[in-house]
């Protein structure tokens, strides 16, 4: 029996050590397909020493394997249906968070945008506005000095609030995204 | 005479891939029928270090599925069949060969010149 010769067994043996690192049960798949494609090639009435040159070099064949799974890794591809459970998944997640951070962030970066500026620049024109529009509390020291520290805490919260949006949308991709299966080291 | 080895052998990697689905697609075969097949074709012949890679590749692309039968020639067969996916990609390589095919016959009998645009 051809798969006995001990020109097969050191063979196989050799392609199994360079497949080293490739997962078991691929590998046993790998050498039982060349070892079969031996015996079915013997048992068409070729030479063994022609089938194992046209093969060629146990190692050469290992290199091959490794080169086109390695080249071309497996792509784990969604399907539209898991696709649309996995973003459901992902806005169900981020969900939680958003509820408390969006509004908050959002109010209170509208509100003292708005709200600083506003005072800033009646500071601002206090001395030539005429006495009517502001009340007797109205002190524009203190407005000018709170206004602009006001406002810039609104624009850090809307900019945080940007920073929280683009992370949600990097982190809805990255979790879509197709994704290359290399193999095992 | 120049060495037409290298070009010829670069061609037949070009196509192999579509080749080989286009093959398991007429029914589903094993490795040893695939090469064989192939061999059968002298301006398509590759080597069975080509095949059986290329095949190990396409199955984890998922567009192959395989399944083992006993043989009686000795150890069993593993024989591949297209998947659905396979089926998608084989028509699209098919798309893609035969304008491609077209093409370039077109170009070698003079069309594709600026003055015709």
């Amino acid at each position: 029996m051809t798969s006995a010769d001990p020109l097969v067994v050191r063979y196989l043996d050799e392609l199994r050590e360079g497949l080293h690192g490739v997962a078991d049960a691929e590998r046993r798949e790998m050498v039982g397909e060349i070892e079969s494609h031996i015996a079915e090639a013997t048992g068409a009435g070729k030479s063994l020493a022609d089938v194992l040159q046209a093969l060629g070099p146990a190692a050469a064949l290992a290199r091959a394997y490794r080169v086109e799974l390695l080249v071309n890794p497996r792509t784990h591809r969604w399907n539209p249906l898991t696709r649309w459970f996995a973003l459901v998944g992902v806005a169900a997640t981020a969900s939680v968070p958003s509820l408390v951070v969006v509004p908050v962030l959002g109010a209170v970066g509208v509100a003292c945008s708005v709200s600083g500026v506003a005072v800033f620049l009646a500071a601002l024109v206090s001395p030539w506005a005429p006495p009517d529009w502001f009340g007797h509390d109205f002190k524009p020291g203190l407005a000018l000095a709170l206004g602009l520290p006001v406002a810039a805490l609104g624009a850090v919260s809307l900019a945080l609030l940007w920073l929280y949006v683009r992370l949600l949308i990097r982190a809805a991709r990255a979790v879509l995204a197709d994704k290359p299966a290399w193999p095992k080291a | 005479m120049t060495d037409l080895t290298d070009w010829q052998s670069q061609l037949r990697r070009g196509v192999i891939e579509l080749l080989v689905l286009a093959l398991i697609d007429r029914e589903p075969t094993y490795g040893y029928e695939i090469v064989t097949a192939l061999e059968a074709m002298p301006q398509l012949a590759v080597s069975e270090g080509t095949v059986y890679p290329l095949l190990r590749r396409l199955r984890r692309e998922r567009l192959l599925d395989t399944f083992w039968q006993e043989s009686a020639a000795g150890p069993p067969r593993q024989y591949y069949k297209l998947t659905a996916e396979g089926r998608r990609y084989l028509e699209t390589l098919r798309r893609e060969w035969r304008a491609a095919s077209a093409s370039v016959d077109r170009f070698l009998s003079g069309g594709g010149r600026r003055d015709e645009r």
